[in-house]
């Protein structure tokens, strides 16, 4: 059997008589190629409110089985009422965030204001999808406060796809945060409905969904990062979390 | 510059005197396509002369980072006195650990870059945060030309404008952070967890070396490349101390090590 299909003729011959593909029958040239991806995992999620919006990030480096760091941000404020935060790959994390802050600080230059959340989301969303082809491996959450004062949050995936939300979360532990936002937030489909949750009431909801994730996503812990953007501007704390 | 990071393992045809490989500025510029139906251009697909763990941490007043000095040809020790690090300016040591010719080009690249900052004769030196951003935006670079310089780098300063120690990682997806402590290689699977159990912010230079060196122990006792000879660099406010190599005491004749295994109560297996 072996070498039967060897020469390009006679698989040809096969083909045209049996009208399918064989079944290859000796082993193709092994390839060994670079795998330029990577999952550093980590959870990142926002909640807009009304005047308000909050956004929270955890600490942990990963990369395979193991920490790498336990203190290492997923978040760059952008301008003074405007973070993003990242889940995916920590070096396409760094170079995004870099190249967000040439082209906002690019745009100050030009147009002698610092441009607004949704200029920013769009902004960012264009980047995304310069590299549709060689993509970020990002998943980005856009967070501020919009021209009018409201929260705003917007989600992408790693191509560029965007919508303004009123709550998104990314990362490794984000279904695990999506369904409790679902319930709390969204209030969809229920028997009863609650009055929605004031600011206080939403920060706490928001470090206990984070501490929720750590206990049971190995890739999200130590400590969340926690920004609460308001008319005041970016408020920036940290909580602890498991570190196991 | 920007001619070597493309002829990085290849020479311009002219140090051979004949033109090779058909048009030359058209083999190196056309990335990962096929050349003008010659072969292939070749990328680093596997690192072939690999070094293996270097712990770095911080202390009270500095940062000492330490590597063995063996480098290996797939499973074999190949060279057992190879030295690590690399200093670039007067406060910032490099230490490597990964494809040892990626480590000596880039060894040489920042080199350069310090013979550059040296002819301004401004007086101004780079910090060990600014080297760390250079390195990683080199390493993401190549990463994304899908031909990475492969290593994981530690690197260990001083910051001059925050007065501070500098400790670093960058490896070859680029990923870069500064942290209290940091292993590469087998270390961040056997060191990691010595040094959460007896790491503290405030430990002397003293204290610090010696944690290190026991890393190293457990290391060259069950890492099959490792080496008992260790090379260490320590940053501090005074400069860069780059130590000798020197052999760390080991003893293998522990009694549970010489009894055979069938004759131990099971509990006390050395495993």
């Amino acid at each position: 059997m072996m070498g039967e299909w060897s020469s390009g003729e006679g698989l040809q011959q096969h083909m045209q008589s049996h009208g399918s593909v064989p079944r290859p029958v000796s082993n193709p040239p092994m390839e060994h190629r670079f795998m330029p991806y990577q999952n550093n995992g980590g959870t990142v999620f926002a909640v807009a409110g009304p005047t308000y919006a909050v956004a929270m990030a955890d600490t942990r480096l990963s990369s395979g089985m193991r920490i790498l760091s336990r203190n290492t941000t997923k978040c760059t404020q952008l301008t003074s009422k405007c973070v993003v935060l990242t889940g995916g790959m920590q070096a396409e994390m760094v170079e995004l965030h870099k190249r967000m802050k040439i082209l906002i600080t690019q745009y100050e230059h030009a147009h002698r204001r610092e441009p607004s959340v949704n200029a920013v989301a769009q902004l960012l969303s264009t980047r995304l999808y310069f590299k549709r082809f060689f993509p970020y491996y990002t998943f980005n959450v856009v967070v501020g406060l919009d021209e009018e004062g409201k929260g705003a949050v917007y989600g992408y995936d790693a191509i560029g796809s965007f919508e303004r939300i009123p709550y998104v979360s990314q990362g490794t532990g984000a279904e695990l945060v999506t369904s409790v936002l679902d319930n709390q937030i969204g209030k969809t489909n229920q028997t009863k409905q609650l009055e929605p949750l004031d600011k206080t009431d939403l920060i706490d909801l928001a470090k206990d969904v984070i501490a929720a994730a750590g206990e049971r996503d190995i890739y999200t812990g130590d400590y969340a990062e926690v920004y609460v953007i308001d008319e005041t501007g970016v408020n920036k704390s940290k909580v602890d979390l498991r570190k196991e | 510059m920007e001619d070597c990071l493309r002829l990085r393992g290849r020479r311009a045809p002219d140090n051979y005197g004949y033109s090779y490989h058909g048009d030359y500025n058209q083999h190196v510029l056309c990335g990962s396509a096929v050349s003008s139906g010659q072969e292939p251009i070749k990328h680093t697909t596997r690192p072939i002369t690999t070094s293996s763990t270097v712990i770095g941490l911080k202390f009270n007043g500095g940062t000492i980072v330490m590597s063995d000095t063996g480098v290996c040809y797939g499973n074999m020790l190949r060279f057992k006195s190879c030295e690590r690090f690399c200093q670039v300016g007067d406060r910032t040591v490099v230490a490597a650990s990964g494809e040892y010719s990626d480590f000596q080009y880039l060894t040489r690249d920042l080199k350069e870059m310090d013979t550059r900052d040296w002819v301004q004769e401004d007086g101004c030196s780079r910090e060990p945060s600014s080297i760390a951003a250079y390195l990683g935006r080199t390493f993401y670079g190549q990463r994304s030309r899908l031909d990475p310089y492969w290593n994981q780098m530690i690197m260990a300063g001083w910051q001059k404008t925050s007065n501070e120690p500098y400790l670093g990682y960058i490896d070859l997806y680029g990923t870069t952070f500064p942290e209290d402590y940091i292993a590469s290689g087998f270390g961040s699977y056997l060191a990691i967890p010595l040094l959460r159990k007896e790491y503290r912010p405030d430990m002397t230079e003293d204290e610090a070396k010696a944690l290190l060196q026991k890393c190293f122990m457990a290391l060259f006792y069950r890492d099959c490349t490792g080496l008992s000879t260790v090379q260490y660099a320590v940053a501090t406010s005074a400069g860069i101390r780059l130590s000798d190599v020197s052999t760390l005491t080991h003893k293998w004749d522990y009694k549970l090590w010489l009894t055979p295994t069938s004759q131990l109560p099971v509990s006390a297996s050395s495993w």
